[in-house]
C-alpha cells in the first residue's frame, strides 16, 4: 500500500476508534496532525510540479514565437537587444525565486525552465540575426553548456533531465560535428564533441547526490532513470567512440564501461536499496547479459580477428576503463560480498579471451579457440541464468526465479534456435523449459502462501 | 535560498550574458570595421527547427586546385587561412591558402572537411514565407533559368572572421527582386 493510501485509512478508521473507545480524544487528534497532510500534499505536488513546467514551456515559446512573428519588421540593433528580453525576465524571475525563502518547489522548477528557455532563444536569436554558419548540434552543444549552471544553482530536475538527453542524442551524433570548433579560448579550441562530453560528465555530481539520498520524489527518480541511460549513451557513443576507435576494442571497451557501472553502483548502493532504485546496476547488469549473448553467437566469424597494434587512443581508453572497473569491482565486492561476482566475471573473462584471441591471431588453428571461445560465453549466460533461478527459488523471490527463466530462454533461443539440431529436440528443449517455468512459479507462490 | 545561491544565480546570468553580447559585439565589429566582399552563392535547401527558415547558401569562392588536395584526410583539418583576392566581375576568389595568419590581406579563417573547404557561410535566414521562394528563385538562378546575372551576399571580414550584411539578386536586395517578380506576398 502506498503511503498515502495508508494515511488515508488510517484517517478515516480514527472516527470508529474513537467510537469503540480504542483511543482518546487527544490521541486522535495527534494523529491526526501527524498524518494531516501527507497524502494529498504529495498528490498536489506532483500535479503542481507538472502543470508549472508546462505552464513554463508555454510561456517561453510564447514570447519567442511572439517575436518571432514581427522578427522581419524589426532593424539588426533592435533585434539584438530584443534577444535578450527573455533572459532579462528569467532574471527577474530567478531573483524573486532566489530571495523568497521557502519558495515552492514548483515554482523553481518553472523558473529555471523558463532561465533554460530563454537562453536557447537568446542565441537562437543572436544566431538568426547575424547568419551565423552553425549546424544544430554546435546550437545545442553552446546552449546546453551555458544553460548546465542553471541545473546546479537552482537545484532544478527537469532541467537535468534535458540537458541529460541532450549530451546523450549530442554524444550518439559524435561523427558528425565531434571536432567542430564550438568556441576558442586564446590558442585553444573547444570542440562540440568536447562539450557533450563535459555535459555528460557534468551530471555525475547531480546524479551521485541522488543516489544518495533516503526518499526520492518523483521527479528525482526520473532524473535517476533518465541520467543513467543518459550518461552510458553518451560514454558509449561519445566518449569510448571517439577515443577508443571502432571493431572489437569498442566492444570490449563497452563491455569494461557496463561492468564499472554494475559494480560502481553495487558499491554505492548496497543491497538495501531496491532494482528501481539503482538504474546503473540494471543497466549494467542487462548490458552485460546481452553482451554475453552478443559474444557467444560469433563464434567461426572473423570478429575475434583483432590485434591490439599499439594504438594509443584504444590503448589510454582501455587502460581507463580496465582500471575504473577494476577498482570499482573491488569495492562492490567489499561492500556486496560475492553477491555480485558472477555478473563482474563477464567482463574478466571478455578481456581474457580478447587477449588470448588477439595472441591466436600469431599461432595456427584460430578458428578451433574461436569456437571455444564463443561456447565459453555461452556456458557463462547459462551459468548465471542457473544463479539466478537458483536464487529465486532458495529466496522465494518471484522475480529473481523469472529473470533467470527469461536469461535462460534467451540463451537457448540465442543458441539453438538456428542450429542443426533437430527440431524434436528443440521442442522437447523449449517444452521442459515451459514446464520448469510454471512449475518454479507454483512453488514460489505456494510457499509464500504457506502451503510449503 | 540563501546569499551563496544567490551569488552563483548572479554569476551564472553574468556569463550567459556575456556570451551573448561576445557574440553581437564581435558580429557587429566586423560589419563595422572589416572588409566588404561579395560572394556568389548556390542554393542546397533550407530549414533549421529552432531558428526558422533560411536559405542555404554555399559560396563558389572558384579556388585553387590545391584546395581539393585532402591527402586522404576525412576527418576535419587544422584552421588555415584563405586569402581572398576579386575576379573580373568584382566577386571574391581565393587568391591562395596559406597556413599561418596572413598580415594585410583580406582572409577567411576555414577548415578542411572531407577534402572540401568548409566556408563560415552556409546561411542566410529570412521571413517564414520568403524562404522557399528565395530558394526557389535561386535555384533558377543556378539552373541558368532566368536572365539574372547572380545570386550573391555582402559581408565584411576582420581578422578572418567574416559577418554577412546582406542577400541580394541582380544586384538588389533580395526581397526587392522577390516583390518585383511578384513573389513577395
Amino acid at each position: 500500500m502506498k503511503k498515502e493510501q495508508a494515511v488515508a485509512w488510517l484517517r478515516g478508521e480514527l472516527p470508529q476508534w474513537l467510537k469503540k473507545g480504542i483511543v482518546s480524544e487527544d490521541t486522535a487528534a495527534a494523529i491526526r496532525g501527524e498524518y494531516a497532510e501527507v497524502g494529498t500534499g504529495k498528490k498536489f505536488d506532483v500535479a503542481l510540479l507538472v502543470s508549472a513546467v508546462i505552464a513554463a514551456v508555454c510561456i517561453g515559446g510564447g514570447i519567442i514565437m511572439l517575436l518571432a512573428h514581427n522578427w522581419s519588421m524589426l532593424d539588426r540593433p533592435t533585434r539584438a537587444v530584443i534577444a535578450f528580453l527573455p533572459l532579462m525576465i528569467s532574471g527577474g524571475l530567478v531573483w524573486v525565486t532566489v530571495m523568497h525563502g521557502g519558495i515552492s518547489k514548483a515554482w523553481r522548477e518553472s523558473t529555471a525552465i523558463f532561465w533554460t528557455m530563454s537562453v536557447w532563444a537568446m542565441l537562437a536569436l543572436i544566431g538568426q540575426t547575424y547568419h551565423a554558419a552553425n549546424d544544430l548540434g554546435l546550437f545545442f552543444a553552446a546552449a546546453s553548456v551555458l544553460t548546465l549552471p542553471v541545473q546546479y544553482a537552482l537545484g532544478s530536475g527537469v532541467v537535468g533531465i534535458a540537458l541529460s538527453i541532450t549530451a546523450a542524442i549530442g554524444s550518439a551524433n559524435f561523427g558528425w560535428f565531434g571536432s567542430e570548433q564550438l568556441w576558442q579560448v586564446g590558442p585553444y579550441e573547444i570542440s562540440a564533441g568536447f562539450a557533450y562530453a563535459l555535459l555528460a560528465a557534468a551530471q555525475i555530481p547531480a546524479y551521485i547526490s541522488v543516489m544518495r539520498m533516503r526518499e526520492r520524489g518523483l521527479l528525482e527518480a526520473n532524473y535517476h532513470w533518465v541520467a543513467a541511460i543518459s550518461g552510458y549513451a553518451a560514454a558509449s557513443y561519445g566518449i569510448l567512440y571517439h577515443l577508443g576507435g571502432d571493431g572489437e576494442v569498442f566492444t570490449l571497451l563497452q563491455v569494461l564501461l557496463l561492468g564499472a557501472m554494475y559494480a560502481g553502483s553495487s558499491a554505492c548502493a548496497g543491497r538495501e536499496q531496491r532494482l528501481r532504485e539503482r538504474p546503473a546496476t540494471v543497466i549494467g547488469a542487462v548490458g552485460l547479459f546481452i553482451a554475453v549473448l552478443c559474444l557467444g553467437r560469433c563464434h567461426g566469424t572473423h570478429f575475434y580477428s583483432y590485434a591490439i597494434d599499439n594504438e594509443f587512443f584504444p590503448l589510454v581508453t582501455l587502460t581507463l576503463f580496465g582500471s575504473a572497473f577494476a577498482v570499482s569491482c573491488i569495492a562492490a565486492l567489499r561492500r556486496c560480498g560475492y553477491e555480485r561476482l558472477p555478473m563482474l566475471l563477464v567482463p574478466v573473462w571478455t578481456a581474457a579471451t580478447f587477449a588470448l584471441l588477439s595472441w591466436s591471431v600469431i599461432v595456427p588453428d584460430r578458428g578451433a579457440w574461436t569456437m571455444v571461445v564463443s561456447w565459453s560465453f555461452d556456458l557463462l549466460g547459462a551459468a548465471l541464468a542457473a544463479r539466478q533461478i537458483v536464487r529465486g527459488i532458495a529466496g522465494s523471490e518471484g522475480v529473481s526465479l523469472n529473470a533467470g527463466m527469461w536469461m535462460l530462454l534467451l540463451v537457448l533461443g540465442v543458441r539453438f534456435f538456428d542450429s542443426d539440431i533437430e527440431f524434436t529436440v528443440k521442442g522437447i528443449v523449449f517444452l521442459v523449459f515451459g514446464l520448469g517455468m510454471l512449475a518454479g512459479n507454483r512453488y514460489i507462490a505456494q510457499k509464500k502462501a504457506g502451503a510449503i | 535560498m540563501n546569499k551563496k545561491t544567490a551569488f552563483v544565480c548572479a554569476a551564472v546570468f553574468c556569463v550567459q550574458c556575456a556570451a551573448g553580447f561576445s557574440m553581437i559585439a564581435s558580429r557587429e565589429l566586423i560589419l563595422a570595421k572589416g572588409t566588404r566582399v561579395l560572394m556568389t552563392v548556390q542554393p542546397v535547401d533550407p530549414y533549421d527547427p529552432m531558428r526558422g527558415r533560411y536559405v542555404s547558401l554555399r559560396p563558389d569562392m572558384k579556388e585553387p586546385e590545391s584546395a581539393h588536395d585532402s591527402n586522404g584526410q576525412t576527418g576535419p583539418s587544422p584552421v588555415f587561412f584563405a586569402v581572398l583576392g576579386l575576379d573580373e566581375q568584382g566577386f571574391s576568389r581565393v587568391v591562395s591558402y596559406e597556413t599561418k595568419r596572413p598580415r594585410g590581406k583580406t582572409y577567411l579563417a576555414v577548415r578542411r572537411h572531407y577534402g572540401a573547404v568548409e566556408w563560415p557561410v552556409d546561411r542566410y535566414y529570412v521571413r517564414e514565407d520568403l524562404g522557399p521562394k528565395a530558394d526557389a528563385y535561386m535555384s533558377k538562378i543556378a539552373w541558368g533559368a532566368l536572365t539574372a546575372e547572380k545570386a550573391y551576399i555582402a559581408a565584411r571580414v576582420l581578422n578572418g572572421e567574416l559577418a554577412i550584411e546582406g542577400l541580394y539578386f541582380d544586384g538588389k536586395p533580395f526581397e526587392d527582386t522577390l516583390k518585383k517578380e511578384g513573389l513577395n506576398a
